[in-house]
Order: C-alpha cells, then sequence, then structure tokens
C-alpha cells in the first residue's frame, strides 16, 4: 500500500507523469472511457456529516445497469474546484483488484493542483469478469485539506450486471439424522431469448447421498428440479451444475449446493 | 574529500537514531485499530482471530486474482469476478471447517473494497457455512497482526 501511495506521489512530481497511475486492473489495455454502453444513472449526492467536501462533483454515487456481455465498464465523475482555494489531490486509490482508477483534466494539464475553478474527471474502471448481480465499489480521495489516511471524498459506483438464469433457491439444506423430504427448486430465465439447459450433473461424489430430478417447465424459460436426500445419516456436501446454451461464459453454468449438516 | 566524510557521519547519526528510537519505543506499530464493539455484527478483528480463536479459522481471501499477491497459508481464495468457480472450487474446504467447528474469516484489500462482504454473504447464502466474518483492516491488519 505504501509503495502504491509514493509510486503515486512520484507520478505527480516527474514531468512526463500521466494520470494514469493506479490500474489495479489487471489488463492495461486501457479502452477510452465508454458510457454510451452501460447505462448510468446519477445518484443524488449525499454529503455526510463529517466529510469536508471542496470540489463538487456532479454525483458521488454513480447506478450503472450493464449489458449482459459487458466486462469492462468505465464511470465518470465529474468535478470541479468551486472554492476559493488551491485543493490538491495527495492520493487516489480504488481498493479493489477489479478497479482501477485515474484521473483526467479537460485543460489536458499533468498536475492534481487545481485552481479555483479548474475542473477534472476521475474515472473508475471497473473489470468484472464473470460476475453477475449488484456490487458496489468505491474510489476515494485525499486531498492537501485531510489527515493522512483519511480521505475525504468518497465515490460509489453501484454496479448491476443483470442475471439472466438462475435458481430461486442458491442452497438446499437437511439435517443430520432428518427425515428424507423432497425439496424443490425452480431455474428461471429472466431474458427476451431462451436459455436452454443442455447438460446437468451432480458434483463432489454426492450421488450417494441425494438423487435429483430435473422437469422442463417451458423449455429455454424455467425448469423444476426436485432434489431427495437417500441418507441423512453422516453430514455431506453435495453440488448440482446445469450447464446451458448461453454464448456468455457468466451464464453457462449455474449450480446449486446441497448440505447436509451437522444436527446442533 | 570532507563532503564524503560528512555524508557518512550523518548517515550513521541517523543510523544510531533509528536504531536508538526502535530500541526506546519498540517497532513502528502498523497494527489496524479495532474497536470490537464498534464494528458490525459480521466483522471481526485481527486481535479477536488470534487471541479468542487461536488463529484457529479458515481464512477465505477475496482479493481477487493478480500478480505478486502474497499468499496467505492455508487460505481458499474466492474471486468476486469468478464466483461460481472458486466456489465450486472451495465448497468442501468451507464445508469441512463447519463441520470442524472452524469460523470462516473474510478478507480483502481493505474495509473499502467491499468484495469480502459480497463473498460472506455467497457463502451464507449457499449454505455452505453459518458462521462467516469478514476481517476488520483487511489484508492491512493481517499483515500486521502475523508480524506481531
Amino acid at each position: 500500500m505504501k509503495f502504491k501511495q509514493l509510486t503515486k506521489i512520484a507520478a505527480v512530481g516527474s514531468v512526463g507523469a500521466t494520470f494514469s497511475l493506479l490500474a489495479s486492473c489487471n489488463d492495461a489495455a486501457a479502452e477510452e472511457p465508454s458510457i454510451k454502453d452501460p447505462v448510468v444513472k446519477e445518484a443524488p449526492a449525499v454529503k455526510p456529516k463529517q466529510e469536508k467536501v471542496e470540489f463538487t462533483f456532479e454525483a458521488k454515487t454513480k447506478k450503472v445497469l450493464t449489458k449482459p456481455e459487458t466486462k469492462i465498464i468505465f464511470v465518470e465523475y465529474p468535478f470541479q474546484n468551486n472554492t476559493q482555494e488551491t485543493i490538491e489531490i495527495i492520493e487516489y486509490d480504488a481498493p479493489c483488484t477489479c478497479m482501477g482508477a485515474r484521473l483526467r483534466r479537460p485543460d489536458g494539464k499533468q498536475s492534481l493542483i487545481f485552481k479555483p475553478g479548474e475542473k477534472g474527471v476521475v474515472i473508475g474502471k471497473l473489470d468484472f469478469g464473470n460476475f453477475t448481480g449488484s456490487i458496489d465499489k468505491k474510489i476515494w480521495i485525499r486531498t492537501s485539506k485531510d489527515p493522512k489516511g483519511e480521505p475525504s471524498i468518497i465515490l460509489t459506483a453501484s454496479v448491476t450486471i443483470p442475471t439472466l438464469i438462475g435458481p430461486d433457491k442458491a442452497g438446499l439444506n437437511w439435517v443430520e439424522g432428518g427425515e428424507l423430504t423432497p425439496q424443490v427448486f425452480n431455474i428461471k430465465v429472466n431474458h427476451t431469448k431462451p436459455i436452454k439447459i443442455i447438460r446437468h450433473a451432480m458434483g463432489f461424489g454426492a450421488d450417494e447421498f441425494f438423487a435429483y430430478k430435473i422437469e422442463t417447465i417451458k423449455e429455454g424459460q424455467e425448469y423444476k428440479v426436485t432434489v431427495t436426500p437417500k441418507k441423512t445419516n453422516a453430514p455431506s456436501l453435495g453440488v448440482l451444475r446445469f450447464y446451458t446454451d448461453h454464448e456468455l461464459q457468466r451464464y453457462k453454468m449455474v449450480q446449486v449446493f446441497l448440505t447436509i449438516n451437522k444436527k446442533k | 574529500v570532507s563532503w564524503i566524510y560528512q555524508t557518512g557521519l550523518f548517515a550513521v547519526i541517523a543510523v544510531f537514531c533509528a536504531l536508538g528510537t526502535r530500541f526506546i519505543a519498540g517497532e513502528y506499530d502498523r497494527s489496524v485499530p479495532c474497536d470490537p464493539a464498534a464494528l458490525e455484527s459480521y466483522e471481526v478483528c485481527m486481535k479477536t482471530v488470534q487471541q479468542d480463536w487461536h488463529g484457529k479459522v479458515l481464512w477465505v481471501d477475496a482479493r481477487g486474482r493478480k500478480d505478486g499477491k502474497m499468499l496467505i497459508e492455508g487460505a481458499v481464495e474466492i474471486s468476486e469476478t469468478n464466483l461460481n468457480e472458486d466456489l465450486g472450487k472451495t465448497a468442501q474446504r468451507i464445508f469441512q471447517a463447519k463441520n470442524e467447528s472452524l469460523k470462516v474469516v473474510v478478507l480483502c484489500e481493505t474495509d473499502a473494497c467491499g468484495s469480502s462482504k459480497y463473498v460472506r454473504e455467497k457463502i451464507l447464502e449457499n449454505m455452505l457455512h453459518d458462521q462467516v466474518y469478514v476481517l476488520h483492516g483487511g489484508w492491512k491488519a493481517y499483515q500486521a497482526g502475523m508480524k506481531k
């Protein structure tokens, strides 16, 4: 962490330094920000009581709803120094390996010092891999007015990548010594195009403990799965994996864990 | 030549000062402040893990994949961006920890990264374990705690 901070400070001082510090994300092949791709809705900026706001941001929290195929998202946070004082950004970071942050100035200057009236844009780059669902990611900024370790500015990207297919239960649970009661879950498609389950299998060698049956309610839209334990005499873990015909990796597999837990 | 001697002298003085400071004040405290009373119910201090739980936990590393990352001995890795696959690979270890009454502690880079909270929720949702905590201070707190 310290090394990262020092790197940043050094970058500020060097003449040819660009603002592309950080880049914690693996692929440094930074594309130009593409806000057209995801739908970005701006939430009103919330000012916490203890927060000392010096820069004025258009929005500190941005809600992003992506397309199913989106892997990399850029979120921009434009700001301006509307105070009468010069403000310097000492450090900024996105404390997550899936997110990187950089800073751009519309005037083309390569400086983290903002005189009154000057503008900048903080750009968050999020690489979500095979993630689906919703998550909040943050970028923090510490200015010359902030004590060390206490950044006054927190920017949030609240991102949702649609879950096109998924089970209505994340896991099924039985108790050791309990009855062999069947449990049911449904796998539903939440998409305009059908997604078919083309293959399914039980993992972790759990066939000894569980039996399952899959029924098609509507091909490509909904499936019903019934799981019945064969025995509950010992704790056990199984997993049911359903493979789909969707072309995107993040929607290719749905899994549901089956557990027989110790009696408490 | 005199400036070389002067520089050398200052260097020697600086080293003595540093050693003296270390001797008097001890090693620089890199620990992350953590007040158990001020934490969320799902958070835990490194001190609690080490002293109350005697370090007997299953660590879940949610820092994500990156080059040069220092690994945690005995930990399982679950990245939020590769959750399905990682959960599939680590579920048996997590479930085994449950049966051995070992708590699970998830950590990511810092408190602000959010990944550990997300991974914790997924472990609970999938019913792989029911005592899953997030390490307050993340990797920094872990490192500081292990150096003690």
